[in-house]
């Protein structure tokens, strides 16, 4: 399969701000794809090359980008980084000097997609002395063979920044539509929340149709995508929600954490990163204090302070995240203590599919509580006032608040799906709008006089997971120290695009637009409505969405968040009917 | 097996045709002589060199494949003169080639040959071909480099052409006329562009009086000429550069 066909279709698919003719795009595609390739079509569309859990990332040096291109065109160095200075982005550089070429080479073959995918595997392992010029040689060789508009994707590929647009939602729509029909979207979406592979759904979809899913199980090692949970105001409502009776937890304040437990351990974040390299206490403590042959298990990993035994803020183990050295010494500052709240899996057992009180029984009769491993607190009550003071005991420990769960028979663990059988109930939820919302930045207006030249406000918005876009809900100009605010433009510039990110919903136009990557903590007056902002448009009204009134930077930069990890709109419309009850 | 002495001179024209493209290349061996292709990194030019038995003062050899450095190689050359007789053993069980000069003798560890490509020489339908002394060529190149990265070459009905030209008024060009020319055949006549680095250090490269160069349109260029007092023959082959705004 020639590289052209995916290199064309992206072409399409950046061309349109339409989601549904995304989809059909990418159907077109997965139509022309031979079986045994559609999981290199998949991982190539999404920028990667291996499934996330596996952590191996591209991420080539711009730098060693713009060589290579200077080595496969002829084209001077310098003229290559003015162009860079000038779009801020490779692949349109890449596109612009390919078309320039004028150095032929001696042999040229068209690229194949087996050849495009082999050499980004060779480029993302390759380490070690010399490997950097390595690198710079596959690329440009890449270069070389290829046409202008297969460079522009090739080098966004190169330094992990392919801007598509196309979110996982919409891969999966075009799985189902492609091998199924699109009632079959469910079945596809499930395959993916247990094995977090959509290279792997997609070519066992392709080479065993919808019926050879299930030959997708959960596996120890591979991680599941976490499952995810609402949020209400008041305890009386979770009560209600929950059928009248719920199951609490603490909600520890800490890294949540999935521990594959076989003869070695490994642990990911919610983010499907791998961490065990991070928490080697914990990898061992787990393996102790486990009497079973293997489980999949959930917790969340808190920090303490050695001397007094207390829980301290989860900031102070978020650096150890993605560190390589120095690991040891924030072992003994910062050691970690593991609460675990769910169990996945078994002895060989699904246990996703059992209501919650049977996966906690298996949690409990299979771990031993140890120094490091502990079984998270929980209370089982009908009671809002029993709720309330388990609450403010969970928050006296240091939790951020508690979590309710629904004991029903139905209450199965939902693999990536976020609904009203979890409901997290947090401390700073009971006063007004004191709430805070985690926003994620599309766009800034250009700032005026004393920030002239600098960002005045930016523009932010919640998430929408039922539409896969970015709704806008507020400018936020306020809370920034003068510091941050010098800052912001370089914090930006690697996300600036030209046009509206495709995921973006705005009826503002901001001066500069980014691609949604940063979630800001962010605080409120009250929810209003609004004419000028997308949030959950016409739900309450007809011509309004939601929109912060006197919305102020906490000063908290959520590095912990993925921008669809933001307030979704569904939780920003919850905030305003609370409000108006309250009212 | 290999066992060859070799006039230091004669290998050191081998060692500098190749290694203007490639820091390595691997040598076949047979038992009537030797040869090497190789393209250099970027794809851009090629060289094939095949060198008679005849070349050298004595050759006993079976077939067999050498990976050799060629930088270390050419260090090892400076040590003598030119009219020096080396000795070339080749320890298979050591992988290494073991070089005499006089009173001196050299080791040198060989490099895995089987991970080294075999590139085969593209056919090229070249319609105009001229033969001309090398020193006429060279004084088009060095008129060339104050002026150009690039140098254009041209056979037509009225001789060969060399030239270049710069963004202002600079420009360069070596014509010789038909009688200047001890050859030329064409079928059409032919005008290509070629980066002049690698040009220039093609032509220098080639120790034989004459050369023989084949052209066409926008086609890549075939450098032939004569090796190790004709006992041999060397070819380049380089890329064009192309104007396509």
């Amino acid at each position: 399969m020639l590289y052209s066909a995916i290199a064309e279709t992206f072409e399409r698919i950046e061309a349109t701000t339409k989601r549904l003719e995304m989809t059909d795009y990418l159907v077109e595609l997965l139509r022309k794809t031979p079986p045994e390739l559609m999981d290199k079509v998949i991982y190539l569309t999404q920028g990667k090359i291996y499934p996330d859990y596996m952590g191996v990332e591209l991420g080539i040096a711009e730098k060693l980008l713009l060589k290579s291109l200077y080595k496969a065109t002829g084209i001077p160095e310098s003229e290559i980084e003015e162009l860079y200075m000038r779009h801020g982005d490779v692949g349109i550089v890449a596109e612009n000097v390919i078309a320039r070429k004028k150095q032929m080479s001696l042999f040229s073959e068209e690229l194949t997609v087996e050849r495009v995918y082999s050499t980004f595997e060779e480029i993302a392992r390759k380490e070690g002395k010399g490997a950097q010029d390595f690198k710079m040689k596959l690329l440009a060789n890449l270069f070389h063979d290829s046409k202008p508009v297969e460079a522009r994707y090739l080098a966004r590929m190169a330094v992990a920044r392919l801007r598509l647009g196309i979110a996982d939602m919409t891969i999966l729509d075009a799985l189902a539509i492609s091998f199924g029909e699109k009632s079959d979207r469910d079945k596809v979406e499930r395959a993916y929340n247990i094995c977090s592979d959509l290279g792997l759904v997609a070519r066992t979809l392709a080479q065993k149709g919808i019926d050879g899913l299930k030959e997708i199980k959960i596996r120890v090692g591979i991680p599941i995508r976490a499952m995810l949970a609402e949020r209400l105001r008041t305890l009386e409502e979770i009560l209600e929600k929950m059928g009248g009776k719920a199951a609490f937890e603490y909600k520890y304040d800490g890294i949540r954490i999935q521990a594959h437990i076989s003869e070695d351990v490994r642990l990911f974040s919610r983010h499907l990163e791998n961490l065990t390299e991070q928490f080697p206490e914990i990898t061992s403590a787990l393996r102790r204090a486990f009497m079973g042959e293997d489980a999949i298990v959930e917790g969340e990993c808190v920090p303490i302070d050695p001397s007094t035994g207390e829980m301290l803020p989860f900031q102070v183990v978020s650096h150890r995240r993605g560190r390589k050295y120095g690991v040891e010494e924030a072992m003994e500052e910062f050691p970690v203590l593991l609460f675990l709240f769910d169990a996945l899996y078994l002895n060989g057992e699904d246990l996703t599919v059992r209501p919650y009180l049977e996966r906690r029984k298996a949690l409990k009769d299979s771990f031993t509580e140890t120094e490091r491993i502990r079984i998270s607190t929980i209370l089982i009550t009908d009671s809002t006032e029993e709720a309330e003071r388990f609450f403010n005991q969970a928050i006296d420990a240091g939790c951020e608040g508690i979590m309710a769960k629904s004991i029903a028979e139905d209450s199965v663990y939902r693999a990536g799906a976020r609904g009203f059988t979890w409901i997290k109930y947090k401390k700073d939820y009971k006063s007004e709008m004191t709430d805070t919302v985690d926003l994620v930045p599309v766009g800034a207006f250009m700032g005026r006089g004393r920030r002239a030249g600098k960002y005045g406000a930016l523009l932010m918005a919640a998430y929408n997971p039922d539409r896969d876009m970015f709704e806008t809900v507020c400018k936020l100009g306020s809370g920034f120290t003068d510091e941050d605010l010098d800052k912001l433009p370089e914090i930006f510039k690697r996300y600036l695009t030209e046009e509206r990110h495709p995921r973006v919903d705005s009826k503002m136009e901001p001066d500069v637009w980014f691609v949604p990557n940063f979630v800001l903590e962010v605080l409120g007056a009250e929810i209003t409505l609004s004419p000028n902002h997308t949030c959950a448009y016409g739900q309450i009204k007809k011509d309004a969405g939601l929109a912060i009134r006197f919305p102020r930077f906490t000063g908290n930069w959520r590095d912990d968040r993925g921008p669809e990890d933001a307030t979704t709109s569904q939780e920003m419309l919850h905030m305003y009917e609370m409000q108006r009850k309250v009212e | 097996m290999l066992h060859a002495k070799v006039k230091l001179n004669i290998l050191k024209e081998i060692v500098d045709t190749a290694s203007i493209l490639v820091p390595e290349a691997k040598f076949n061996i047979e038992d009537n002589g030797l040869m090497t292709k190789a393209v250099d990194p970027s794809r851009i030019a090629m060289v094939s060199i095949e060198v008679r038995k005849e070349a050298f003062e004595e050759f006993e050899a079976k077939e067999s494949m050498l990976g050799i450095d060629l930088e270390k190689l050419k260090e090892t050359l400076k040590l003598g003169s030119s009219e020096d007789v080396l000795i070339l053993d080749w320890d298979k069980d050591a992988n290494t080639l073991v070089l005499k000069v006089g009173n001196l003798t050299r080791k040198m560890p060989l490099i895995d040959a089987g991970g080294m490509p075999d590139p085969k020489m593209p056919e090229l339908d070249l319609p105009a071909k001229v033969t001309l002394p090398v020193e006429e060529i060279k004084k088009g190149v060095a008129a060339a480099k104050s002026i150009s990265d690039n140098i254009s070459l041209k056979i037509s009905e009225d001789g060969f052409d060399l030239s270049s030209k710069a963004e202002g008024a600079d420009q360069a060009n070596l014509h010789l006329p038909k009688d200047a020319l001890i050859d030329i055949e064409i079928r059409e006549s032919a005008r290509s562009t070629y980066p002049l680095e690698q040009f220039s250090k093609m032509i220098n490269a080639i120790k034989s009086p004459n050369v023989t160069i084949r052209l066409g349109t926008d086609y890549p260029l075939d450098i032939i000429f004569e090796m190790a007092n004709g006992m041999g023959n060397g070819r380049y082959l380089l890329a064009p550069r192309v104007e396509n705004y």
